[in-house]
């Protein structure tokens, strides 16, 4: 037995090191999480190893032999004292930092561009601002089969919106974004590996997120809360390139009025465009 | 002193008599509708390690999907997410609850404390009939139109009850009523052993004389009565939506283009009613695991656990904090953000009363006679599968290292070790340790070893390398992962590995039932205290303790359960309820 | 949820204080025989009463977890289209069923069985007119439609209610259990413990329910509720 934790540690450290399963390159500007990450594993890492050999000791040394008796020793007051001083001190080690940068998590900066993302079973679908800057209002209300987002058809500020649905979202290279993710049905989760961050899409409230794009390249979306029996299969595509390309790309794309434009002629010249519907 | 009580009953209306006990007339109020706390825990027991196996086989059936993506053709996404629904909520609520309070609370807290049976027999019997009609309406589920609800154990509206999730129609209306059975049953138990631990106890049993179970699951058992009204709402106020149509956690919803008749309700409520149940539910499991643990390793090492104080204060601060971290389930939620800081304080603190258990378990190895024997090695893997799954809990709890984590096979491989394999190695501890009082006969030693080699390590190997998964960013609950770009091929070979090793610990538990069928009737012969240990149970006049446990005359406790090895004294081990002041220096 | 977590914190104040009595700093290694007194203080709780204030326990932290959610999903604004005055009337007639329990209780502590038995039966009449006007409330809405609509502030009183109702309601049968016997058994077995186990319930039911009345409906006591669940 003793041998065998003994075998355990060395295993789960071997393991730790020459695995060739970690973290995925990162993208954004969370590498802090990535450094309070390393820090837990040190420290959790050293207890587990040491525990676990001292155990492996005194289960060779202590082991039962005829005649042997065991010591009688209650408690120690000093001894558990000191192991909850140590105990509180490497808590603390790894809580500090933690509590540091979420605090940067959760204070997104002035001058983050808003995305909006829509989650619905089991799709994404994305909203930029246009050249005011600002995204429009929008409420469950105005959905229909030509505004899947539901933006209201009155206000002046989504008029120029960019809807981007089905196909990928693009971001800035070094641009903080703040996503505000809506969802029209359930609870679900945008998470991109690469960025770190992510969050819950609660339906019936808006939730945010901010990181700042940090490597340009192309990464999968997915969704991360349990939302129904292809949960498995709602992902998208986020694409990071630098300011000029994302412009270029930005300037392609078919704003609210225009989308809504095409949709009446089509409407009108008697076609039907299929309900929006991934079932 | 202790000579001068002469009638054991010592006069107190709380310790019956033999004669006021209710006694059984027939085979039916013996053995089937029984009174009895002991065949009442037999019952709990014996029917959650059936739904258990139930369980495993789901589990099976996972790993079979995620191992060999495609190669089960009758798993779809929908199969795939009611398999981890019922495996999840099976294992949770009906395995390791019902085993520790049910079973072992049962069992175990009337002969520990040297009561004659638990404070109301009647209240107790319903309590697990109630509890059998549950499982029987869980298992229903499997066989109603559209099969158990695939919502995830968690069920967190809307998707629970939308059509986009299987199960919608049936299952997870059985689900919930299930549910609330449980908890209907579970009061009735609960109301029960708490009053038992507090009314019942021999004369001279302090409270600081109980052994660490004992204090474990009264604990757990405070916690389970006022963390189960959480789900209790929750369950009904889901039901609710789901039958009638109210808007309690459903917000304004379009489903398939149609626009449903919810409106302005709050899924996040959910969350918060799920988890102020949920992470109590993690120390209504955990907590009688660290009792029973502390116990076995105690007798086994042949040494008083280290610092019962501290470990008795531990037990009370682990479950006094415990209801102030739920919401470190939610960090990613979309709850308040600032909510952040003060949870993850919280659930980092309550690890420090934690450590202290681990500590002291390991203290208590130092200088002891160790016997390797079955119970023994289960315990020890339970403090390594412990110990790993509470330093990886340390990722999660801290919250901005969360929320990579959070949702990935880094969980699904946490929650595995720190409350799938370590409480389950403690049940299997527990039953090799206590199935010779049970039954009078021992559990067969070599097969008890290939069970537990085989169980130990392959659940480390299961779960170790699932957490590397994780932090690839592998999400939970995927039907499958192809075509994730960030997932390599290898994570297809690790899965696969993964998958066979499950396999063979899944089938290594049948080795376990056939011993614990095999030696009911060709065990060694035990004798009434095989373990040598100090605790009342060992101590009863018969093995089988018969219908009252103790005879004509309740035990009278003398001093501490952890006496092993003291100076002085002619064996390594004085029993409770031994009157002779055996103490260097000890104050008569 | 602070509502929730200041219950909690009173729990836990009495666990604590009894907590407080067991000597838990004791070395119990050091102190072999009897420490303390072998045979149980003579003023200890009968099992049965003990019981029941543990289910009360328990069953009040539902309340308060209702009370707590309530509080996060309805809006303060928001009223229940019923007539106050019915719920004041089922109000007063809970009360009455408290006040004579309470009569019953005494009634039997002196042994005026008859008196007893007389006072459980206007309980229990006090009690199904407490139920009767409750299921003509939710009749009443049920009606309207509004149960089943989106409305939370309907669907939260239809739901703490019957709750509360089901609690009722099994007080009840324990009531009749109790009567019954006292009635109708040869040698009926004494009816002081079974009213004393009842009017505790009651009077927890009653103080849940004058919660819960100020909660859902403008009370002279509404403010104080508000200001315990919804702070700021």
């Amino acid at each position: 037995m003793a041998l065998i934790l003994v075998l355990i540690a060395v295993a789960s450290v071997a393991f730790h090191l020459l695995s060739p399963w970690w973290w995925t390159p990162i993208a954004s500007n969370w590498s802090y999480i990535d450094t309070t990450l390393i820090i837990t594993f040190w420290i959790t890492g050293a207890v587990f190893v040491v525990i676990v050999l001292f155990m492996a000791y005194c289960l060779w040394r202590f082991r039962h032999r005829p005649g042997r008796q065991a010591a009688y020793e209650p408690e120690s007051p000093r001894l558990e004292a000191g192991l909850i001083a140590v105990t509180a001190l490497g808590i603390a080690a790894m809580l500090a930092p933690g509590l540091v940068v979420w605090s940067q998590f959760v204070r997104t900066p002035p001058d983050a561009a808003e995305v909006e993302i829509l989650a619905q079973q089991w799709r994404w679908s994305f909203r930029l601002p246009g050249t005011d800057g600002r995204l429009g209002a929008a409420d469950i209300r105005h959905v229909g089969d030509d505004n899947p987002l539901g933006l209201d058809p009155q206000d002046s500020a989504g008029q120029d919106d960019v809807v981007i649905d089905g196909g990928d979202l693009h971001l800035a290279l070094g641009q903080p974004v703040k996503l505000l993710m809506r969802s029209y049905d359930v609870v679900h989760n945008f998470y991109v590996p690469e960025f770190r961050a992510k969050m819950d899409i609660i339906p019936g409230m808006v939730t945010q997120l901010w990181f700042t794009p940090s490597r340009t390249g192309s990464f999968d979306a997915i969704c991360n809360e349990v939302c129904g029996s292809s949960h498995y299969a709602m992902r998208g595509r986020v694409v990071v390139e630098d300011e000029p390309t994302f412009r270029a790309w930005l300037d392609r794309q078919k704003t609210f009025s225009q989308r809504a434009a095409r949709s009446t002629s089509t409407r009108e010249a008697g076609l039907h465009r299929p309900a929006i519907d991934a079932r | 002193m202790s000579d001068a009580i002469t009638g054991p009953q010592g006069g107190s209306p709380l310790l019956p008599e033999a004669d006021d006990l209710y006694h059984p007339h027939s085979w039916w109020t013996r053995y089937v509708f029984s009174q009895d706390a002991k065949v009442i825990a037999i019952q709990y027991a014996g029917t959650a390690l059936a739904i258990g196996f139930v369980a495993l086989i789901l589990s099976w059936l996972i790993r079979l999907q995620l191992g060999f993506p495609g190669l089960a053709t009758f798993i779809g996404p929908a199969e795939y997410y009611q398999l981890i629904t019922m495996h999840g909520m099976i294992m949770v609520v009906y395995l390791l609850t019902a085993v520790f309070l049910g079973g072992f609370g049962n069992y175990l807290i009337p002969l520990m404390l040297g009561a004659r049976d638990m404070v109301f027999p009647y209240l107790n019997m319903l309590s697990y009939w109630i509890y059998l009609l549950a499982v029987l309406v869980l298992v229903a589920s499997f066989f109603a139109p559209g099969g158990p609800t695939g919502a995830g154990w968690t069920l967190y509206p809307p998707q629970a009850i939308l059509a986009g999730t299987p199960g919608q129609e049936w299952g997870i209306v059985l689900m919930l009523v299930s549910l609330i059975l449980f908890i209907a049953g579970f009061t009735m138990g609960g109301v029960n052993y708490v009053v038992t631990v507090l009314q019942a106890r021999a004369p001279g049993m302090t409270l600081m004389r109980m052994p660490l179970t004992v204090w474990g699951i009264f604990t757990a058992t405070v916690l389970a009565l006022l963390a189960f009204p959480a789900l209790l709402v929750g369950a009904v106020m889901m039901l609710l939506d789901r039958l009638l149509g109210t808007s309690f956690f459903m917000p304004a919803i379009i489903e398939a283009g149609q626009r449903l008749r919810y409106g302005g309700g709050s899924p996040i409520l959910f969350q918060h009613l799920f988890w102020f149940f949920g992470h109590p539910e993690v120390y209504i499991v955990a907590l009688p695991a660290f009792g029973i643990v502390s116990d076995l390793i105690s007798t086994h090492a042949r040494k008083n656990i280290f610092g019962y104080r501290m470990m008795v204060w531990a037990i009370v601060a682990i479950g006094v904090l415990s209801f102030v971290v739920w919401a470190h389930h939610m960090y990613v939620s979309g709850m308040n953000p600032y909510f952040g800081f003060f949870f993850a304080t919280t659930t980092l603190i309550i690890a420090i009363p934690t450590a202290i258990k681990v500590y002291n378990w390991v203290l208590t190895l130092w200088r002891g006679d160790i016997h390797l024997t079955v119970p023994m090695l289960f315990a020890i893997a339970f403090i390594v599968t412990f110990l790993n799954g509470g330093l990886t809990g340390l990722f999660l709890g801290n919250v901005v290292v969360d929320v990579p984590l959070s949702d990935t096979m880094f969980v699904v491989a946490h929650f595995h070790m720190v409350m799938g394999v370590a409480p389950i190695l403690v049940i299997f501890g527990g039953l090799y340790h206590w199935y010779p009082k049970v039954t009078g006969r021992m559990l067969d030693a070599r097969l008890g070893q290939v069970h537990f080699w085989i169980t130990f390590l392959g659940a480390y190997a299961i779960f170790f390398p699932m957490h590397y998964l994780g932090l690839l960013g592998v999400p939970r609950r995927y039907y499958e992962t192809a075509g994730l770009g960030f997932v390599p091929p290898s994570a297809e070979t690790l899965n696969a590995f993964i998958s066979l090793v499950a396999f063979v610990v899944g089938a290594a538990q049948i080795v376990f039932l056939f011993n614990l069928l095999h030696s009911l009737r060709h065990g060694a012969p035990a004798g009434g205290n095989p373990w040598r240990a100090t605790t009342l149970e060992w101590q009863t006049p018969e093995t089988p303790p018969s219908h009252g446990n103790w005879g004509p005359a309740l035990p009278i406790v003398y001093r501490w359960p952890y006496d092993y090895s003291v100076p002085g004294a002619p064996e390594d081990f004085v029993p409770q309820n031994q009157p002779a002041p055996i103490r260097a220096g000890a104050v008569p | 949820m602070s509502l929730v977590l200041a219950y909690l914190a009173v729990l836990g104040a009495f666990a604590a204080r009894w907590l407080a009595q067991q000597h838990l700093a004791d070395r119990p290694w050091l102190t072999v025989g009897s420490p303390h007194p072998l045979v149980a203080p003579a003023a200890i709780t009968a099992p049965t009463r003990l019981g029941l204030g543990i289910f009360l326990a328990s069953a009040g932290l539902l309340f308060s977890l209702l009370v707590a959610a309530y509080a996060m999903r309805v809006p303060g604004t928001a009223l229940v289209p019923l007539d106050p005055r019915l719920l004041w009337l089922t109000t007063f007639l809970l009360a009455g069923a408290s006040l004579a329990l309470h009569g019953a209780h005494a009634a039997a502590r002196r042994g005026r069985e008859e008196q007893a038995t007389a006072a459980l039966g206007f309980a229990s009449a006090a009690g199904l007119g407490f139920l009767g006007g409750q299921a003509f409330a939710w009749q009443a809405l049920w009606q309207a439609g509004l149960v089943q609509g989106p409305d939370a502030a309907v669907a939260f009183f239809c739901l703490i209610t019957a709750l509360h109702g089901l609690h009722i309601l099994a007080g009840l049968v324990a009531l009749a259990w109790i009567t019954a016997r006292a009635a109708l058994l040869p040698r009926p077995p004494r009816l002081e413990p079974g009213t004393a186990l009842c009017t505790l319930y009651w009077d927890a039911l009653l103080a849940v329910w004058l919660v819960l009345f100020g909660l859902l409906f403008r009370t002279p006591w509404s403010g104080l509720i508000d200001a315990l669940c919804r702070p700021g």
